[in-house]
């Protein structure tokens, strides 16, 4: 059976993007207020009466360029004009600084360069040749390398931009994120915890909290973090992560209130991954509810895909979790999230395919995407290619809750091979396996995919049984997924009703 | 009413010379002093370009007797620098050849004080826009020209601080280049007025990206020889892109981490300084168009302009007492001119 997106558990851990879009996303701006604009200065005042006398480029070009380095823009609102009017006879970046001055804007959008990963790290390694301490681009190759599931080569880019900017936001962020995604959650939590700017710096101890729990610690900082939330010295942006990492705390401990408390305070102006944490959150807190104005926050696509699962709006909700996965494409959740949507819900196999092997370059092993894929093609009457994927699980590594996915699946390969005394002793062992372990929704799946297989060999008797099973395991689950798959399989109409854990 | 620095036209100076025609403003654009420019012709047939001091500014001032003070000192100071470049005999720094006062009204700033330095035929800027052949050989030449002359003052101890297009100056139809105004300059012989001897006193539209920050070094050569390294540089690019590499790299910055917007430190923010400034780096390859002397180029602009002053300087030299010696760029660039000029002659590399 295909694995769901397990959203018990979900930490805040940093997003990891290439540094533009991270700049860009306003995750590495400097906490304090913004300073003072800068003078005006005779050297100006100079320039724009010689631009006067002389009106050609270089003076137009000496004086325009002045005026922005000195944050000046009033002063040279004509001389811009002139520089727009014959942007030939000036250099691109000359323009842009009068596109600057006359829209009054910060900033001038770069397109984003539609490279592929191989000429995405060709780029970034001749760039390094060119400067090697290029912290950033060591960071950004690391990801990179990361993708393609070069991990070891991502390690020595990821120790070199550390050695190069210790104390740099975005290096030890995107740093901690990668040894979480290569299981060396207490390498990351020793970079975190060891950062100069660990007690300063509500980003890096955001990411400090999340790590500890991962590592199922309480962060010896947490008083700390309190206080700073609680202080006015941050704009809210800056603190948005941690506050949503003391508010999982709270929860994780039981104290709803507080948790409730903090979550509403982390989105008073929050990052795209706080509304992502909120909105996981209000699937477990009673009368917490996401104000819907958050997902308009960029790149909002795993919240936003969550949302529309809840709102059983499957096709959009798929290309939210691709969007999401084009994001953090090294990430295994929304690689697991999508090809669920696509397999289970949406029967759209290719597509699941598709996703489950990009997502497999950087997650090599994993026992969720690879028995998605096996189930996935095995759906689609891919059997020899679903039973390769499916031998490549490690079964010394499978866990409690994935012991009865893999016995599932196992069965669907078995029917589909035509064994299908085999493949029903196989998802009977999962379903019991399932309530042995108090997992109700695995015996609900289990069961659900039984019949699915009991329905397409038509052995009556055998499918009377399997009926009789999903329906006892899964009438009393409220997840869309279930809701959805006994209606496929004619287990009558059932609407969905509230699901939230109450708390 | 024309203060009495802008009334000196067709008045006759000591040593010769008349004032001929007024062609700058008084303003404090060019030193620590509000100055207005006259060109003056010496009874020998020399020309001249006068510098002269407005001592009425200082009235406007709420302390008159500090300002006149700071005034005096700093032109006194650029006086003692120009007398030793004088002596020094630079040939590519434009060095006073005279020096004098007058007195036009029997008032507390009656007197002008005066600076005459040898005419030149204006600056870079006009020069490049006024139809002269601009091709790579004279960008080298002109690069070679402003390196000695920083290279020059570096030896008797002077870190000119505000080399920019305006204080370039073009001799013999721009065969020849030389730095000029030293209204910025500090010395580290002669104790700097403390109005000058500020972290960095030159154009903040060139200033080198540390010092934008706030962030002054703590030794001496790697603060103002570095800067001057910086501000050589800061030229390669402007001749290339018409302004200067502060500008190019704070464009390319995201405006988080430009200078108004940043409030930690220095080395906090370089990693995206660093970052930007490659993007510059890599940009100003398109705009040699000779091949042949694109990585040259571009690795010493990298060089002279590197975001860390402690890193600036010939890679050779990095780490030893010479780090911010020009002495290895000058016949770098005198190298690269002769190649250039053959180059643009034969369309032969060597």
């Amino acid at each position: 059976m295909g694995q769901f997106l397990d959203n018990k558990d979900r930490k805040i851990v940093p997003r990891w993007r290439n540094f533009t879009l991270a700049a860009s996303l306003g995750e590495l701006s400097s906490d304090k207020i913004q300073n003072e604009d800068s003078v005006g200065h005779p050297s100006l005042e100079k320039k724009i009466q010689e631009w006067k006398v002389y009106q050609t480029p270089s003076f137009a070009a000496d004086a325009l360029s002045s005026a922005f380095v000195l944050n000046q823009y009033d002063r040279v609102i004509d001389i811009a004009n002139v520089v727009l009017s014959k942007a030939n006879l000036f250099h691109k970046s000359l323009v842009n600084i009068a596109k600057i001055v006359l829209s009054k804007e910060n900033e001038i959008e770069y397109p984003e360069e539609n490279l592929s990963g191989n000429q995405r790290i060709a780029l970034l390694r001749k760039q390094l040749r060119d400067d090697p301490r290029d912290s950033l681009s060591w960071i950004d190759l690391a990801r990179e390398y990361t993708i393609i599931g070069k991990e070891e080569k991502a390690e020595k880019a990821v120790d070199l931009a550390l050695n190069l900017a210790p104390v740099n936001r975005h290096v030890i962020r995107s740093a901690s994120r990668f040894f979480v995604h290569a299981g060396k959650p207490e390498k990351a939590h020793r970079i975190l915890s060891t950062a100069q700017s660990l007690k300063v710096d509500p980003w890096i101890l955001a990411a400090q909290i999340a790590v500890s729990s991962i590592l199922k610690k309480r962060s010896r900082h947490v008083k700390e973090a309190l206080s700073l939330v609680d202080g006015k010295k941050y704009y809210p942006f800056h603190t948005s992560e941690l506050t949503s990492a003391l508010a999982t705390i709270e929860l994780e401990e039981g104290s709803t209130k507080k948790a409730r408390k903090l979550f509403t305070r982390s989105l008073a102006v929050p990052t795209e991954n706080a509304v992502a944490q909120a909105q996981w959150a209000s699937n477990q807190i009673l009368n917490f509810n996401l104000d819907e104005r958050s997902l308009d926050i960029p790149r909002s696509h795993e919240a936003r895909s969550l949302h529309f699962y809840h709102k059983e709006n499957w096709g959009q909700a798929l290309h939210e979790s691709i969007l999401w996965l084009n994001d953090q494409q090294f990430s295994s959740r929304p690689a697991v999230h999508a090809s669920f949507l696509a397999s289970v819900i949406l029967e759209d196999y290719q597509k699941a395919n598709e996703l489950v092997l990009q997502s497999l370059k950087s997650n090599k092993g994993d026992f969720t995407l690879l028995n998605n894929l096996a189930f996935s093609l095995a759906s689609d009457n891919k059997v020899a290619e679903a039973k390769a994927w499916h031998a490549k699980i490690s079964r010394k590594k499978i866990n409690g809750s994935e012991m009865i996915v893999f016995l599932a699946t196992s069965g669907l390969l078995n029917f589909r091979s035509g064994d299908s005394i085999a493949g029903r002793h196989l998802y009977l062992n999962a379903i019991n396996l399932a309530i042995q372990m108090s997992e109700p929704r695995y015996a609900a799946l289990a069961s659900l995919f039984l019949l699915r297989e009991e329905n397409r060999i038509s052995s009556t008797d055998s499918k009377e049984v399997a009926l009789g099973l999903a329906d006892k395991y899964s009438k009393n689950i409220e997840e869309p997924y279930v809701i959805i798959l006994r209606n496929r399989f004619g287990l009558g109409t059932k609407t969905k009703a509230n699901s939230k854990l109450i708390l | 009413m024309k203060s009495p620095a802008e009334q000196l036209k067709s008045r006759y100076l000591d040593g010769g010379w008349r004032v001929v025609d007024q062609i700058t403003l008084s303003s404090n654009h060019s030193g620590g002093n509000f100055s207005a420019g006259y060109v003056v012709e010496n009874k020998d047939g020399r020309k001249g370009f006068l510098k002269a001091l407005d001592y009425s500014r200082a009235l406007k001032e709420p302390d008159v007797a500090l300002a006149l003070r700071a005034m005096t000192e700093a032109y006194v100071f650029e006086r003692t620098l120009h007398e030793q470049c004088k002596a020094s005999r630079l040939s590519r720094v434009v060095t006073a050849i005279d020096s004098g006062n007058t007195r036009i009204d029997p008032g507390l700033a009656g007197v002008v004080e005066y600076l005459i330095f040898e005419l030149g035929e204006g600056d870079i800027r006009k020069h490049v826009d006024h139809g002269n052949k601009i091709d790579l050989a004279w960008i080298l030449r002109t690069v070679h020209n402003v390196s000695t002359g920083l290279f020059q003052l570096h030896k008797i101890g002077i870190a000119h601080q505000d080399v920019k297009p305006s204080n370039i100056v073009v001799f013999e139809k721009g065969d020849v280049s030389k730095l000029t105004d030293l209204g910025r300059a500090v010395s580290e012989n002669i104790p700097t007025p403390s109005h000058i001897d500020r972290p960095y006193a030159g154009d903040p539209g060139y200033a080198p990206l540390e010092l934008k920050y706030g962030h002054k070094d703590s030794r001496w050569e790697v603060h103002r020889y570095g800067c001057d390294l910086y501000l050589l540089g800061s030229m390669i690019v402007f001749l290339l892109t018409k302004h200067g590499m502060t500008s190019n790299v704070i464009l390319k910055l995201n405006k988080a981490h430009r200078p108004k917007f940043w409030s930690g430190d220095y080395f906090s923010v370089l990693p995206y300084v660093r970052h930007a400034f490659n993007e510059v780096v890599n940009e100003l390859k398109d705009l040699i168009l000779v091949k042949a002397f694109e990585d040259e180029i571009i690795e010493v602009v990298r060089e002279l302009c590197d975001p860390d002053p402690r890193l600036r300087g010939h890679s050779k030299n990095l780490g030893t007492a010479n780090q911010y010696s020009l002495e290895r760029y000058i016949s770098q660039f005198n190298l690269l001119t002769k190649r250039a000029e053959i180059y643009m002659m034969t369309g032969k590399k060597i």
